[in-house]
């Protein structure tokens, strides 16, 4: 590729900042077309204020590669920018002088989706990329499609949501789909981690030739090292990673341990590793009390660093993934399958579309804790079924991979993208 | 009863008898019994104690007693004058007796007596009296003053008398004199005596003025004023003044010879008495009006009205009683404030309940007034309103309406079970309305109320509203509460609105197109974020970029948060757009036609803030389809609601049994599936939230009717005018779009909403209503 690729990364928060899966993926992306020698700008909105006086970027790296985006919180309902001057005048002034030769959002929350117009009206030429880390277009329940009745939504519509937010009416719904669908219509490839996202976007009006199902991938396929002697009763052992909440399954996954079966409680080790950090204070106070109570069945371990994740993989032979919402790609499955271990997860959403079932890994009736605990029981009692679902983990796209594909359509002139996408998606 | 039985002296008759009781209290004999028969048998009858005889025949009162008839078994009615009622002042002379002896000297000559106690004592003589006091009070319209004054005395305490015990209780005590107060000339064309009457009216047999022009019989021109008044005139030493004068006011024809002689006399004759008086007529101007301003300022607010109505109406029309008319006008006036605000009478003559409420001052149409009323069904019944020497029969024009909130109150004081109490009514004046007053009149009673009118006029749109929240849609008398009271009221309101009090304002932001194929008429009111989506969903639209959008701000509350955002719109939209503001809240038709007026380009786009595409071209079709058709009119499109649904596919007329059977416009397939709606077809009228209509058309035809307020039907009635040019109107059901009806308006409250639609849709029915149902539109 030659370095006249110039890539706008547009991210709705910095990795420094905010540790979420999408602003991860977003500089991972970047830092990996750096990696590729392509010229790339990240920009990450800050909800900070600037403290420069007169424009609203402040630099994150002395290279000027990374820079923050100052902005006002915006209108949370139709993800709208208030402050337009910062986006026809400081956002268009960024443009015109890094001239991008594509443009890709990993979102417009807390940006304002001013911004992809932005883009076009800047240039009818550059490729404009929309990466979907969620179902926020759709839902305005946190993007979750989860009801705010705690059940799982099949299908937005205008008297549903008000239902769910009795505080905007339902024409205040179909015109936040409209509004929104306005600016996604300008938007040449919306890509989706899971084909699962992808087909609810195409079912609620996203054209289905512009919606590719590309992972955003793993920095390695492999852990750098892996443990010199391996304990002969990893299938008895089961891990939980990442955030502790209600949504993730924490409860779901209490009750379970509660179910098991006497001779199987003192037989498997189940240990959780995350955060409780950000959840409600009587949240907080219940688990900790169950997790004494179900010691030492249960373990709970604390917070980890990213850098950590492998190590804590290599002690266990399973991981657990209970979230009761839809959830699009867990990083928790890709990082499973990098250690070459299987996974039990809920049978919904991204989580039943990346776990082949009794290919290497297990499913159980969502948000259902007896059938996690049937399926506990059975993972723990077969060590022969363990071994032939771990030899058929299978490895994780890698983040140059999926850069490599992203750059051709970076690469490709808007009226030859339709084309290239076809190929793309036939190969994938 | 236990009577005893009086002895025959002659001949053995027996004829039954009773002393109720019989006393000596201070100077006073007080004895009251009864003889069988005594009116129509005794040829005389007397008491007789300590040597002196009291003749009951003439120094008793001999008194009706049923109750002995039907003791005695005698038929109920006929000669029940058994009774007697003995009261005299003994003087100095004291009876030392105590025994009394009762005799009676029948027509047939028997002669009978019985012996019976005299029992002495204050004390007990009160204590007997207030056992028979039911007796006593109604013998004292019977009795001398002096005898009253007596009997009230022997009481203790002493009897408290009310009006109707002494009601003709000044029969004897009345002399022969009426009180004059007053007797003079108005421009020699009227005579006026003015006084008190000690009695009824009806006790007097003739009343006569005598003089230089001969006899004038005054009682048919006599008026007693309605409110009782204090005796003005003499009452002879020991005797009650009059139970109930009344001022009175005669009012004569004037005579010639008046104005030679002046010296005049009364007479009268009453109850067999007899008096002249000699009467001054005065006539000279000054004089008169001093003398009958000061008569009339004497008396209560209630009958100087009363007074000066009658006045009023006898002065000669015309420029000769004119200076007298206007001055009781302004006495009258002036006197308004003294009436009380209501009536609620309940005596033997009437009961009735005036409460009026409400006044609201309509420029151009009258006083509404709102209240209720109610009086015994039996009543001749009437409301008046007068204001400047002329009456208005209210309760010929008012519209009753149910009042469940003071039926309650009705219930309580025994009205029953009234259906319609409320009443609202209309009532023309002149402007600047002078000050008025309700005249009730309910069989021969007459009360007047003072109406207190409201210091200022309403602000049109708070005047409009006031005047809606009187509409009650249940009322049983919807359609003519509206033809003749609310619907003149709120049109003359509206009508009388002040123009725009801003600067009306055009400003363009970015460049309009050179040769635009259409005008977009877009009105914005309350929300201004809706043309922040609308951009959002035109700007993508190569057409729209060859269209004229002019956002016409109809709200001077968003005017200024929307010029600081136009630049901005403009600038991140790309899409240019006109921002005409008419310096006021003109209402939907007034917005766009002040847009309309601004527009360039030959087609015309009437369109809602609240209306979004579905998809591109939506524009260029519906023109081109308006030019390939020469005789449209307005060519409308279909509208769906955010769930797909029709909203809008034409309007045709219907009739709403809810309203009394005013026509509404109907949108039909409204909530329907719209996929088997297609093609153009022809209906009676499109809405104006989306409709395509020739520049020059829609300005040779007026616009839309500004006539509706705040927007509701000015469509429809836009329509039938284009189509009395023999033009049609049509839908294009290819076009599609989303109506999220009633979002750009939000008047929030409901019934106010409803009282808005109601006041236009009985506008509309009036214009075409009559069209419409011998199918000519």
């Amino acid at each position: 590729m030659s370095t006249s690729e110039r890539v706008l990364v547009i991210a709705h928060a910095h990795p420094d900042h905010s540790l979420g899966g999408g602003e991860l993926a977003a500089h991972g992306h970047f830092r990996e077309l750096r990696r590729q020698g392509v010229e790339a700008l990240f920009l990450a909105r800050s909800g900070e204020p600037s403290g420069h006086a007169g424009t609203p970027f402040t630099a994150r790296r002395a290279d000027g590669s990374e820079l923050l985006f100052h902005l006002p919180p915006v209108d949370h309902f139709r993800h709208s920018q208030p402050q337009r001057t910062l986006v026809y005048r400081d956002f268009r002034a960024l443009l015109e002088r890094f001239r991008p030769t594509a443009v890709h959002f990993h979102h417009y929350v807390h940006l304002g989706v001013e911004l992809i117009r932005e883009v076009r009206r800047w240039s009818t030429q550059v490729p404009i990329v929309l990466t979907l880390h969620d179902y926020l277009g759709i839902c305005h329940a946190h993007g979750q499609m989860l009801k705010t009745s705690g059940v799982l939504c099949q299908r937005a519509s205008p008297l549903d949501c008000h239902h769910c937010f009795p505080g905007h009416t339902p024409p205040q719904f179909f015109l936040r789909e409209l509004w929104l669908k306005s600016f996604f219509a300008l938007v040449d490839v919306f890509v989706s981690p899971s084909r699962f996202l992808r087909d609810r976007y195409v079912a609620w009006g996203l054209p289905a030739e512009r919606c590719l199902v590309l992972e955003n991938g793993q920095t390695a396929e492999r852990p750098a090292e892996q443990p010199a002697v391996e304990p002969t009763d990893l299938h008895q052992r089961f891990l939980v990673l990442g955030q502790l909440s209600r949504l993730k399954g924490t409860p779901v996954l209490i009750d379970a341990v509660r179910a098991l079966p006497k001779a199987v409680a003192r037989q498997v080790r189940i240990e959780i590793h995350g955060s409780i950090q950000h959840a409600p204070e009587e949240f907080r106070s219940r688990f900790l009390a169950d997790v004494t109570e179900l010691s030492p069945t249960l373990r709970y371990c604390g917070p980890y660093l990213p850098q950590d994740v492998d190590g804590i993989v290599a002690t266990a032979g399973w991981l657990i993934i209970p979230s009761v919402w839809w959830e699009n790609s867990p990083m928790v499955i890709q990082e499973a399958c990098r250690n070459g271990r299987p996974v039990i997860a809920s049978n919904i959403g991204g989580m039943a579309e990346k776990v082949a079932a009794g290919v290497h890994g297990l499913h159980f009736r969502a948000g259902n804790p007896a059938d996690l605990a049937r399926v506990i029981a059975e993972a723990a009692a077969d060590a022969e079924r363990w071994q032939a679902l771990r030899a058929a983990v299978p490895l994780p796209p890698t983040i140059a991979a999926t850069v490599a594909a992203l750059r051709q359509l970076y690469a490709s002139p808007r009226e030859r993208l339709p084309a290239e996408l076809a190929t793309l998606m036939a190969t994938s | 009863m236990n009577s005893q039985t009086l002895p025959g002296h002659a001949s053995a008759v027996h004829i039954p008898a009773q002393l109720d009781f019989a006393h000596l209290a201070g100077h006073c004999l007080i004895a009251y019994g009864w003889i069988a028969g005594l009116s129509s048998q005794a040829a005389s009858a007397a008491l007789n104690a300590g040597g002196r005889r009291f003749d009951l025949l003439n120094e008793a009162l001999v008194i009706s007693r049923p109750d002995v008839s039907a003791h005695l078994g005698l038929p109920a009615g006929e000669d029940d004058g058994h009774g007697f009622f003995l009261l005299v002042e003994l003087g100095e002379s004291v009876l030392t007796d105590t025994q009394l002896r009762l005799s009676l000297t029948t027509r047939g000559g028997e002669v009978a007596q019985t012996q019976w106690s005299l029992i002495p004592g204050a004390e007990v003589t009160a204590h007997t009296l207030r056992l028979h006091e039911r007796a006593m009070r109604v013998l004292v319209p019977r009795l001398s003053p002096r005898q009253v004054q007596l009997l009230t005395q022997l009481f203790q305490p002493p009897l408290q008398l009310r009006a109707s015990d002494l009601s003709g209780a000044g029969h004897r005590a009345i002399g022969p004199a009426l009180h004059m107060a007053l007797s003079c000339a108005l421009d020699a064309s009227l005579v006026v005596l003015a006084g008190t009457l000690p009695v009824e009216l009806d006790d007097f047999e003739d009343i006569t003025l005598q003089g230089a022009a001969g006899d004038q019989p005054v009682l048919p021109s006599l008026h007693v004023l309605p409110q009782a008044v204090h005796w003005p005139g003499p009452v002879a030493a020991g005797a009650l003044p009059p139970a109930r004068p009344r001022a009175f006011l005669a009012l004569l024809p004037w005579h010639e010879g008046y104005a030679r002689q002046a010296e005049l006399e009364l007479h009268h004759r009453a109850q067999a008495t007899q008096g002249v008086q000699r009467l001054t007529l005065r006539q000279h101007g000054e004089d008169v009006q001093n003398r009958l301003t000061a008569w009339l300022r004497e008396l209560t607010p209630d009958n100087r009205i009363a007074a000066c109505e009658q006045l009023l109406a006898a002065l000669p029309a015309g420029e000769r009683g004119r200076h007298w008319r206007e001055s009781l006008v302004l006495l009258a006036e002036s006197t308004i404030g003294e009436l009380p605000n209501a009536v609620e009478g309940k005596d033997e003559l009437a009961s009735v309940s005036v409460f009026p409420e409400r006044i609201v001052l309509v420029p151009g149409a009258g006083l509404l007034l709102e209240g209720w009323a109610n009086a015994d069904p039996g009543l001749a019944f009437a409301v008046h309103y007068c204001c400047n020497g002329e009456v208005q029969t209210v309760s010929e024009r008012w519209v009753r309406r149910p009042r469940p909130d003071v039926r309650a109150h009705l219930a309580e004081r025994g009205f029953g079970n009234v259906d319609e109490p409320g009443f609202s009514c209309l009532i023309p004046v002149a402007w600047p309305p002078r000050p008025g007053y309700l005249r009730v009149q309910a069989g021969k009673q007459v009360w007047r109320l003072r109406v207190r009118l409201p210091e200022a006029v309403e602000p049109t749109r708070r005047l409009v509203r006031t005047i809606l929240t009187m509409v009650d849609p249940q009322c049983s008398e919807l359609r003519r509460h509206l033809d003749q009271h609310i619907g003149p009221a709120v049109s003359a309101t509206w009508a009388a609105r002040p123009r725009p009090r801003g600067t009306a304002t055009v400003q363009h932001f970015g460049p309009p197109p050179a040769r635009p194929i259409a005008s977009l008429v877009i009105p914005l009111f309350g929300r201004q974020d809706f043309a922040d989506y609308q951009l959002a969903l035109f700007t993508d639209d190569p057409e729209l970029h060859q269209a004229e959008i002019i956002y016409v701000v109809d709200d001077p509350t968003i005017i200024h948060d929307f010029r600081q955002r136009a630049s901005d719109l403009y600038a991140m939209h790309g899409l240019a757009f006109t921002l005409a503001y008419p310096g006021d809240n003109l209402g939907f038709a007034g917005a766009s036609n002040f847009g309309a007026a601004q527009a360039s380009a030959p087609l015309l786009l009437l369109l809602n803030s609240d209306v979004f595409p579905r998809q591109p071209g939506w524009l260029g079709q519906l023109c081109a389809r308006y030019r390939a058709l020469p005789d449209i009119a307005l060519l409308g499109a279909k509208l769906l609601y955010e769930d797909g649904s029709v909203q809008h596919a034409g309007m045709v007329s219907r009739r709403l049994p809810d309203w009394q059977g005013l026509w509404i416009n109907d949108h039909p397939h409204k909530g329907l599936d719209p996929a088997p709606l297609s093609g153009v077809i022809e209906v009676p009228a499109v809405t104006a939230a989306c409709a395509l209509i020739d520049t020059g058309l829609y300005r040779s035809i007026g616009g839309l009717s500004e006539d509706y307020i705040i927007g509701d039907f000015e469509d429809s009635d836009l329509c039938y005018r284009a189509r009395q040019q023999g033009r049609v109107c049509r839908v294009d059901l290819d076009v599609v779009l989303y109506h999220l009806e009633r979002q750009s308006q939000d008047l929030g409250d409901a019934q106010w909403r409803t009282a808005l639609t109601l006041y236009n849709c009985w506008l509309h029915d009036a214009r075409w209503g009559q069209a419409i149902a011998e199918g000519r539109l």
